[in-house]
């Protein structure tokens, strides 16, 4: 099957300004119809005026011109003001959709894609396609017109030289062929090339100190010196093709007003055409070739465009395997349990992070999973809140396979804190998710926060204490009542005094509430009802910590290290 | 340093060597000049011919044999002008980035932990790039272009009528004052859409980082009506900066006719009078056109000047640190003891990191460190190392003090394996190497000690082996005993271990100290370490805490003491337990 042109797979974009695009592309071709009449009266004055010695008609003439260029002027400026803003207003759109589908996006997305690179789709791409409309799609009826209209022009009033002006044409066609197949190869070799040197000099100068604790710096110099090298002369190459592509079009545009000349000159000899027709096809033949010009270093941006399109076109069309289910089934209520049955799941195929995992957390307890750092405690995490589904076995709520379960159902029942805060630049409101003014007020006083809900935080929250940070993040999985609540290393390290009243906040977030507790510092989870410990892809040991003490097993051996760790 | 001595400094880096080119380009723009201006010149006989009005004067062929001989001239010259040009714009940024570089090389460990990788690597790639190379080629060299064909073209059309070329040219400077005019506001608003554009990569950095929850929490909404916001905003400052930018396109692409309506006006009444021909008139509308571009690439000029400085300052800084001493004619050290005395070390904030550290290791002999997270162990490992000149105090290898060391034998003596080892995207070979040329058995036997030989047959291609962001990706352990090989490659005297045996496990470790002691029992070593058994090993442990050596002597020693040690070694004696 033959896949769509990305850039027509994102015309639709344009659908909701395509008012503002008809009024650009009609003033943009009218612009240049104005264009076309310059050369016209140029010839008429030398024709007529000059001709007949007529000061008035020349005076007449000259303001004429003067006119129909500040209305050229005028109406193009307008026209490429209109376009830019419907161009941005589709790229507007085209963010929006694009933030709509990653803000919804699997989890597996986001850990294939680093922030940077989505960032980058959703920004650099998105710009390089504007330049992309702006500057060469929707300039290209005006360029066509411009062609087409002065050979029309010409046609009309000396159809022996029109087909001069016409003859360029054929050999730049050529000309457009080759540079288009040979120079874009070469764009590329110099963006890898220059990747390659980025990534070279991030390497090296990271590992500066070690290359100096081993006297190697000239190494280092050497290697630098080589791939500078290799840059420059991938770059030198790739900067020769605009080069000679532009040196050809001014030669052919030379050669055409030669043959022009020449050939007019003895038409005008024989009366056939006059010295104003002329000067006009020469006019013609100088302005005909400016997007011609444009194009030489137009390519190369055109051809990242063409790149972000398709990057663009394959992230939207990325489809979710975290989905809701055709016929969702409602949530159950949780009154009897969460359980991993039988789970399985792996990253990649062979290395396996869980094998065969099951386990219960009853309704109304307080669980805790702990374990060796790599043991899996994050993906129990994401397989409990479907982040991830499991690769076997299954997750349910009171038997009903979280799969089955409409995903903003399920969200609106489950909650999580972790220990990284998350907070954004914004208000209070908005960072505890908007919604209710006097839920979210009792979800503040509840933690122990007094705070107006209109509070503008920094970016990372960095005005408020590490404690507040905390409590703002307890108050927001209070603010949807969740009746499954996951706490990932939700507290850290703080002075004493915050620490209780961290304590005590947290207590309050998990009265009556199943609650699951992954952890890495035991001390979080002393008060469990359950402790599951991690290893091996499974559980190895399970109990109160009173058991797993007196069981003087690997909990018990990481209750010693830590301990230790807590005393020092 | 003035604007002016910042700039001839870098002219005279970047364009040292290549006088040739640059004679080739002043010359070429000479030529072009002339030939630019000969193309309409010789229109004015074309029409005048036709038009009768010659006295012997060339024919139409010999006119149109001239200028097609003009037009292929034109391309030919400036071909190589445009081309040498390009290259040397290429040739530019190599140089300031080799130059740059190469002086970043001479920077010492302080430098690098000031400066954040990721900002040398923007100063070198992009204000080394092509932000100065196209001022301090084509920026200069198209100006200069420029002003030959300006003045080429002026004496041409003073030469036909000197009234109408004031006539004519009068419109054209206005064209770069607007230009000038224009370039202040597009600064400034081009910089209010940089602002919004960082405001909205910090809100999708937020947002995409911590999509977990986000979407757990139900915040998609709060961060979509946010993004929006940003995103309008940066529409609307984008669209503002259009408003001027399109503003200058226009102007250059059809503010030059005004000086076509003066050409129409004067010119034509100038035919009338008979004070020029009418192939003269046409020659002058030539004229024109050719002067439209020099007064483009002047506003170019004047808009890149400000940005260029910006990156040229940006360079000097880096250059402007002093580098490390350059190797003085030192003695090299006489054997492999390694002394400290009273070395004492502060922050950049003040802060006292060492204070009154004494060490003392001779050949043959282990000494290992022990402490809290933050006791100092791994500063002190950089001063013994020379990666950390002392605030007080000294070090000395094989009884000579480190300022009368020669540098480079004082670095063959020393080799310091860091906590975190860093590797480059090389093959495990060059990792080693690092370039140096040992022989084979030097390679089989650091390979065969620091236990990397047992990890050999599972890599895919075994020391041909890329590693790093391009290739396989080694375990923690893996990339430890690469850190230890190219440690032991260079036969060392003094090998300092800053916990570079954490992530190898018990047996391997057993393994590394025992044909550590069979081939290189002379070598003084000074480690941290949390392994039991290398600390029983060591012949003298020193127990670091807050800054200061609290408690030193042997393990045994220690263990009878009442002091910190016992606690310490108790925690790690549980830590192995527990890793069982």
């Amino acid at each position: 099957m033959r896949v769509r042109h990305p850039l027509i797979r994102l015309a639709p974009l344009f659908r909701a300004s395509r008012g503002l695009l008809l009024i650009g592309v009609v003033g943009l071709v009218a612009g240049t119809a104005l264009m076309i009449a310059g050369p016209w009266i140029v010839a008429q004055a030398i024709d007529v005026d000059l001709a007949q010695g007529d000061r008035p008609g020349l005076v007449r003439k000259a303001l004429l011109y003067l006119v129909l260029l500040s209305a050229q002027i005028a109406v193009t400026y307008g026209s490429r003001i209109t376009l830019e803003i419907a161009a941005q207003k589709a790229m507007l759109q085209l963010k929006e959709e694009l933030f709509d589908h990653l803000v919804e996006h699997d989890l597996a997305l986001h850990d294939r894609h680093p922030s940077g690179k989505l960032i980058t789709r959703v920004q650099g791409d998105t710009e390089a396609l504007r330049i992309l409309f702006v500057e060469v799609i929707l300039s290209a009826p005006a360029d066509l017109l411009l062609f087409l209209g002065m050979f029309t022009v010409m046609w009309f009033t000396a159809p022996e030289v029109a087909w001069l002006t016409f003859s360029v044409i054929p050999p730049y066609i050529v000309l457009f062929a080759i540079f288009r197949k040979v120079a874009p190869p070469r764009f590329l070799a110099v963006r890898k090339v220059k990747a390659q040197l980025t990534g070279f000099l991030t390497e090296h100068l990271r590992a500066m100190p070690t290359l100096q604790a081993f006297d190697r710096e000239a190494w280092a110099n050497e290697r630098s010196e080589e791939l500078n090298e290799t840059v420059f002369r991938a770059e030198a190459i790739s900067h020769l093709h605009p080069v000679w592509y532009f040196n050809t079009v001014v030669l052919i545009r030379a050669l055409g007003i030669v043959l022009l000349l020449w050939v007019g000159a003895g038409l005008v000899a024989a009366g056939s055409i006059t010295v104003g027709v002329l000067v006009m096809g020469l006019g013609y033949l100088r302005q005909m070739f400016n997007p011609l010009f444009r194009l030489s270093h137009q390519l190369a941006s055109l051809e990242r465009a063409r790149a972000a399109a398709i990057r663009i076109a394959e992230l939207l069309d990325t489809p979710r395997t975290i989905a809701d289910p055709e016929q969702p089934e409602a949530w159950p209520g949780l009154v009897d349990a969460v359980r991993l049955e039988q789970v399985g799941f792996h990253y990649t195929e062979g290395t396996p992070v869980l094998t065969d995992l099951s386990l219960a957390i009853p309704a109304g307890s307080h669980v805790g999973i702990v374990g060796a750092t790599g043991a899996g405690k994050s993906t129990v995490l994401n397989l409990l809140l479907r982040f991830r589904d499991p690769t076997a076995g299954k997750v349910t709520v009171d038997g009903v396979d979280l799969r089955d379960i409409a995903l903003a159902d399920l969200r609106s029942r489950t909650g999580l804190v972790l220990q990284d805060v998350h907070l954004f630049a914004g208000t209070v409101r908005e960072n505890l998710g908007g919604g209710d003014d006097a839920v979210i007020a009792a979800a503040l006083a509840t933690v122990g926060v007094e705070m107006p809900l209109d509070h503008v935080l920094l970016d990372g929250a960095a005005n408020l204490s590490r404690g507040e940070r905390q409590l703002l993040t307890f108050a927001r999985a209070l603010v949807r009542d969740p009746e499954l609540l996951v706490l990932d290393e939700a507290t850290s390290a703080v002075d004493p005094r915050t620490e209780a009243r961290v304590q005590a906040a947290l207590e309050k977030l998990q009265e009556g509430r199943t609650t699951v507790t992954v952890a890495h510092r035991l001390a979080t989870v002393r008060g469990c009802d359950r402790i599951y410990v991690l290893g091996r892809g499974g559980i190895v040991e399970q109990g109160t910590h009173g058991q797993l003490l007196a069981a003087g097993g690997l909990y018990a051996a990481l209750h010693e290290l830590q301990h230790g760790e807590v005393a020092a | 340093m003035t604007r002016r001595a910042l700039l001839w400094r870098w002219l005279r880096v970047t364009w040292a060597g290549s006088g040739l080119e640059l004679g080739l380009i002043c010359l070429l723009s000479l030529v072009n000049a002339g030939l630019v201006v000969a193309f309409p010149w010789l229109w004015q006989y074309v029409v005048d011919n036709v038009r009768g009005a010659d006295t012997g004067g060339p024919s139409l062929r010999e006119l149109a044999a001239w200028m097609a001989g003009v037009g292929v001239a034109q391309f030919l010259l400036y071909n190589v002008l445009q081309g040498t040009r390009s290259i040397m714009n290429a040739k530019i940024q190599w140089r300031a980035r080799t130059r740059v570089f190469e002086h970043l090389s001479r920077l010492d460990a302080a430098f690098y932990r000031r400066w954040r990788a990721g900002d040398l690597v923007t100063r070198l790639s992009d204000d080394g790039g092509e932000k100065i190379s196209w001022f301090l080629c084509s920026g200069i060299f198209r100006t200069l272009e420029a002003v030959l064909v300006v003045m080429a073209c002026l004496i041409a059309m003073a030469s036909l009528d000197p009234v109408l070329t004031l006539w004519v040219i009068l419109p054209l400077p206005i064209l770069t004052v607007l230009q000038a005019a224009a370039q202040g506001a597009l600064g400034r608003r081009y910089a209010a859409v940089q602002r919004s554009i960082s405001g909205i990569n910090d809100e999708l950095e937020a947002t995409f980082s911590g999509i977990r929850i986000v979407q757990a929490a139900g915040l998609a909404e709060a961060a979509r009506a946010r993004f929006v916001r940003q995103a309008g905003r940066q529409r609307d400052a984008e669209v503002r900066t259009s408003v001027v930018q399109q503003g200058v396109h226009i102007m250059y692409g059809y503010g030059w006719q005004m000086a076509v309506v003066a050409l129409l006006l004067a010119g034509g009444l100038h035919v009338m009078e008979g004070r020029i021909t009418l192939g003269q008139f046409v020659a002058f509308e030539g004229f024109v056109m050719v002067l439209v571009w020099p007064m483009f690439d002047v506003g170019m000029f004047l808009s890149k000047y400000k940005q260029t400085f910006v990156a040229l300052t940006r360079l000097q800084e880096l250059m402007d640190e002093p580098p490390i001493a350059r190797a003085s004619a030192g003695v090299p050290p006489a054997d492999g003891r390694v002394a400290a005395s009273g070395v004492g070390v502060d922050a950049e904030d003040g802060a006292l990191l060492l204070d009154d550290v004494a060490l003392e290791a001779a050949p043959g002999e282990l000494v290992a460190l022990v402490g809290e997270v933050g006791a100092g162990k791994s500063i002190l490992m950089q001063v013994l190392a020379g990666a950390r000149p002392p605030t007080r105090g000294s070090v000395a290898i094989g009884g000579t003090a480190d300022v009368d060391l020669d540098r480079a034998a004082r670095r063959a003596a020393v080799a310091h394996v860091p906590q975190d080892p860093v590797l480059l995207s090389a093959t495990v070979r060059e990792n080693i190497l690092l370039g140096r040329e040992v022989s084979d058995d030097d390679l089989s036997e650091a390979l065969e000690v620091s236990r990397l030989a047992q990890d050999l047959p599972v890599l895919p291609d075994r020391l041909e082996t890329v590693v790093g962001a391009r290739g396989v990706t080694l375990s923690g352990g893996q990339q430890q005993r690469v850190a230890l090989a190219r440690a032991l490659v260079g036969r060392p005297r003094v090998l300092l271990l800053d916990d570079a045996t954490a992530a190898l496990d018990a047996d391997t470790e057993a393994a590394f100290w025992q044909r550590f002691d069979r081939t290189l029992g002379s070598v003084a070593a000074v480690v941290v370490t949390h392994r039991i058994a290398t600390i029983q090993r060591a012949d003298r442990v020193l127990v670091l805490e807050g800054g200061r050596v609290v408690q030193a002597g042997h393990h045994a020693e220690l263990e009878a003491q009442d002091g910190p040690y016992r606690a310490i070694y108790g925690r790690y004696c549980a830590a192995e337990a527990a890793a069982v």
